[in-house]
């Protein structure tokens, strides 16, 4: 149980850690978004106190050393700066250290050291308070009313001839009333008996406890005119931000030890008892009945506030450990295969009362596929928000001036495909960074804004996801390039080559044309992981540049690698799968097409010449091929390319199961599934067999 | 203006209450009060039309029950309080889930308030 609340907690920390990184970048950018500050000390707080919650103690205590710098921003005594923001942000790593405390501790300890200094160093010197007057003018006073419920416990002990100095005890409580809402313990106990009160004098005090949007001054300013000749304080019990599964509060002894009504030696002592805390209390006079009275509404009244709050948020999310979601996209995909073999049953047997059924079944099935693989849709913000860090670091580092310009962040993903998306991304950015973006001088030099920008959108095609990393940066030195790939043998000197096909080559194993390398890059072992990974993920990469001006690098990835709309085809007695996004259109191929193009494997549609491949020649097929055959037509990094097949047989659900080990680099496929008849259908890796057409034509 | 009367129900001493309960008026209705406890064993104090009532009043009922249970007595308080009285009870804070240790006769007259049933202190 400990270690699940402690994973629970890690979780969530990571999370909000993630929040507070981009308010924290985003503060830098707006340094006066009173919202912003707001946003980084709850989340702050909450680390703080869920970490102390569940034992980590260490976090919960250096959480709160930047939690007061963070405090001192919204109190108007210290501004926004750089410098605050690169504690925020290594505080985070720290904070990520501290999940794993074994690994670099000296360093961890070291760094830790580092930052509670700064934090000190930010503290505002009490001798200059001119700048302090003028920074609080200047920044928003965020302590005053800003909307959040926050709890006071009140403690009003007017004298005994306070209605005689003019005071209303009733008009008082009124107006408190008014602030919000009001939980009022009346303490009786120094009531006489009636035989020796003085009637005119109060003998009551109060504890109220009082949840409102209105700040602490507003309070003070209902007693303004009694403060004289009454004791008031007015404290936060709870500030609207305990964390969401805090619904508890403390226990009575430590409400009452806090507001000095009880000492702890007592308190541990009644503890030992093992009767009701309040109960023993009374009974044996240590408190007074008023005192545990009030402690018991403070006691229920904050735990009711809590629980709407977190009553609250548990209705709007729900969260559900990723292992689950995955789980029930398994089973789906076992529905699924089960559904096509229950559809395959019923269409054999010719049963019209079966084929209703299998037809609903499959309805049913199909819509909660669609709803079990949008649990698992998360969207590329979170992945685009790293790199707004990697850029602001690796900028500072090279000495250059970044601006990361994100786009189409709502765009959702499979929650896999994201995972192995960001590798990829971060390999283009760093080299976006390091070898296009000039540095500020040389961009003036060339009229550029000293500022370079990258440019990261996302946008749904279909059934993809387009994603773009462009630069105003150098672009691509095409030369560099063509003689480099000479230098290394990879083209001959004098061979014609497009554009296209020289980008291709920075794919290429080890491939660059730094001159130097870098921590960063330059080691030529970026580019080809990249077009490795995004084929994992049965995406594609191209390149576009134009020396001087920048460089575009577009990544075509599909929604989701767990299940897919397919083409199933046939070649021989083989089922394969096509994944259907990637079809344009089916048209047919007889003998005599073939005769008339000598050989050449192209065929014209609708005046355009398309290349193709015959399946049949490229899995080595024995026997004749049909007379008539089918040529299904892809689009692959914007070419169109014919795949030649014996026979389409329609769309198929695609559960996508991985191929073992040894078939995992079997050329042309990309993965398996089981079709309804429990066989076994090879899922075409489309882009692998398309390029092959090129080389073919290279040779030919 | 307060208004009063003692008469014996019973075994019962009942004082009617009504009008103005507020500090001007809370000598006197000190005094009523007096009177009815050494009247019997048993006092119920009823309301009569209550116009205003402020914190003094309170304090009288406590300190009158506080005497009665010095002296073994019952001092009660008729259960349909006017709304006026439940009201200004209510804000301040004389409702309670806990009986005050005073009362062994007969519990707190407020802990019949808002929230009904005492709570456990944990």
């Amino acid at each position: 149980m400990a270690n699940e609340h402690s994973e629970l907690f890690q979780e969530e920390a990571r999370d909000l850690l993630e929040e507070l990184e981009t308010s924290l970048l985003e503060l830098e950018k707006n340094k006066t978004d009173d919202g912003l500050v707001k946003k980084i000390f709850r989340a702050l707080h909450t680390i703080k106190g869920s970490g102390a919650m569940f034992g980590f103690d260490e976090i919960s205590e250096f959480t709160h050393q930047v939690e007061n710098a963070f405090d001192m921003v919204r109190n108007g005594k210290i501004p926004v700066t750089r410098e605050l923001v690169d504690i925020g942000l290594s505080s985070i790593d720290i904070i990520k250290m501290m999940f794993n405390p074994n690994e670099g501790n000296e360093e961890l300890q070291n760094r830790k050291s580092i930052i509670i200094e700064n934090i000190e160093k930010l503290k505002p010197s009490p001798t200059h308070n001119d700048n302090q007057e003028k920074l609080i003018q200047t920044l928003p006073i965020i302590s005053e009313e800003d909307g959040k419920e926050i709890t006071y416990r009140i403690r009003f002990k007017p004298e005994s001839d306070f209605e005689e100095k003019g005071g209303d005890l009733l008009l008082l409580f009124n107006e408190l009333h008014k602030l919000g809402t009001c939980r009022t313990v009346a303490h009786v106990m120094n009531i006489p008996v009636v035989e020796e009160i003085e009637t005119d004098r109060c003998y009551m005090s109060w504890d109220i406890l009082l949840t409102t949007s209105k700040s602490k001054n507003a309070i003070r300013d209902i007693f303004i005119f009694v403060e004289d000749y009454a004791q008031i304080s007015i404290d936060i019990i709870d500030d609207g931000n305990s964390p969401h599964d805090e619904a508890d509060y403390k226990k009575l002894g430590y409400i009452m030890v806090e507001r000095g009504d009880l000492s702890i030696e007592d308190m541990k002592d009644i503890l030992a008892s093992k009767k009701f805390f309040g109960e023993m209390l009374i009974e044996r006079g240590i408190v007074n009945v008023d005192k545990v009275e009030s402690a018991l509404v403070e006691q229920e009244h904050v735990r009711e506030l809590r629980k709407k709050r977190q009553n609250e948020e548990i209705l709007s999310t729900l969260r559900v450990p990723a292992e689950k979601a995955d789980k029930l996209v398994n089973l789906v995909g076992e529905l699924v295969t089960m559904q096509a073999r229950l559809s395959q049953v019923a269409n054999e047997c010719d049963d019209p009362e079966l084929i209703s059924i299998a037809e609903e079944a499959e309805r049913l099935i199909w819509d909660l596929r669609d709803n079990a693989m949008s649990i698992r849709m998360i969207q590329i913000s979170t992945t685009f928000s790293r790199f707004t860090r990697l850029v602001r670091d690796l900028s500072d580092e090279l000495q250059k001036k970044v601006e990361l310009v994100t786009e189409g962040g709502e765009t959702e993903l499979d929650k896999t495909v994201i995972e192995r998306l960001t590798d990829p991304l971060l390999h283009i950015i760093r080299n976006c960074i390091d070898h296009g973006i000039e540095l500020p001088k040389e961009r003036e030099n060339l009229g550029k804004n000293p500022v370079g920008t990258i440019r990261l959108s996302a946008a749904y095609s279909g059934a993809k996801v387009i994603i773009v990393v462009e630069d105003d940066g150098a672009g691509i030195d095409i030369d560099a390039v063509k003689t480099r790939a000479i230098d290394r043998g990879l083209l001959k000197p004098g061979a014609e080559i497009s554009e296209n096909q020289l980008y291709n080559i920075l794919f290429e194993p080890g491939f660059s044309t730094a001159k130097e390398l870098t921590s960063i890059s330059g080691r030529g072992v970026g580019m080809d992981i990249i077009k490795k990974n995004i084929e994992a993920l049965r995406g594609t990469v191209t390149i576009k540049s134009r020396k001087g001006s920048g460089t575009r690098i577009t990544l075509q990835i599909p929604l989701t690698l767990a299940i897919i709309d397919g083409l199933m085809i046939q070649v021989g007695k083989e089922n394969y799968i096509i994944p259907l996004s990637a079809v344009e259109e089916i048209v047919e191929l007889t003998r005599e097409d073939r005769e008339k193009t000598h050989g050449r494997d192209i065929i014209t549609i609708r005046g355009r010449i398309v290349p193709y491949i015959d399946l049949r020649d490229y899995f080595l097929f024995k026997g004749e091929k049909p007379f008539i055959q089918q040529i299904v037509v892809v689009e692959v990094e914007n070419k169109k390319v014919g795949i030649v097949v014996d026979e389409v047989i329609g769309k198929h659900q695609t559960v996508i199961k991985s191929l073992g080990k040894v078939y995992r680099d079997a050329d042309g496929i990309s993965g398996a599934t089981i079709l309804g008849d429990g066989t076994v259908a090879l899922i075409l890796d489309v882009t692998r067999i398309a390029l092959s057409t090129e080389s073919q034509s290279e040779s030919n | 203006m307060v208004d009063t009367e003692i008469k014996k129900e019973g075994k019962k001493i009942v004082v009617t209450i009504g009008g103005q309960l507020i500090n001007e008026n809370a000598e006197k209705i000190k005094e009523v009060l007096i009177k009815a406890i050494s009247k019997g064993n048993h006092i119920l104090v009823r309301f009569g039309k209550v116009e205003a009532v402020d914190f003094s009043f309170f304090q009288l009922m406590c300190a009158s029950h506080r005497s009665s249970e010095a002296k073994n007595k019952v001092f009660s308080m008729d259960d349909n309080a006017p709304e006026t009285i439940a009201n200004v009870a209510r804000i301040l804070g004389l409702y309670r889930q806990l009986s005050c240790p005073i009362a062994k006769m007969t519990h707190c007259f407020w802990m019949k308030g808002e929230k009904g049933e005492p709570l456990h202190a944990h």
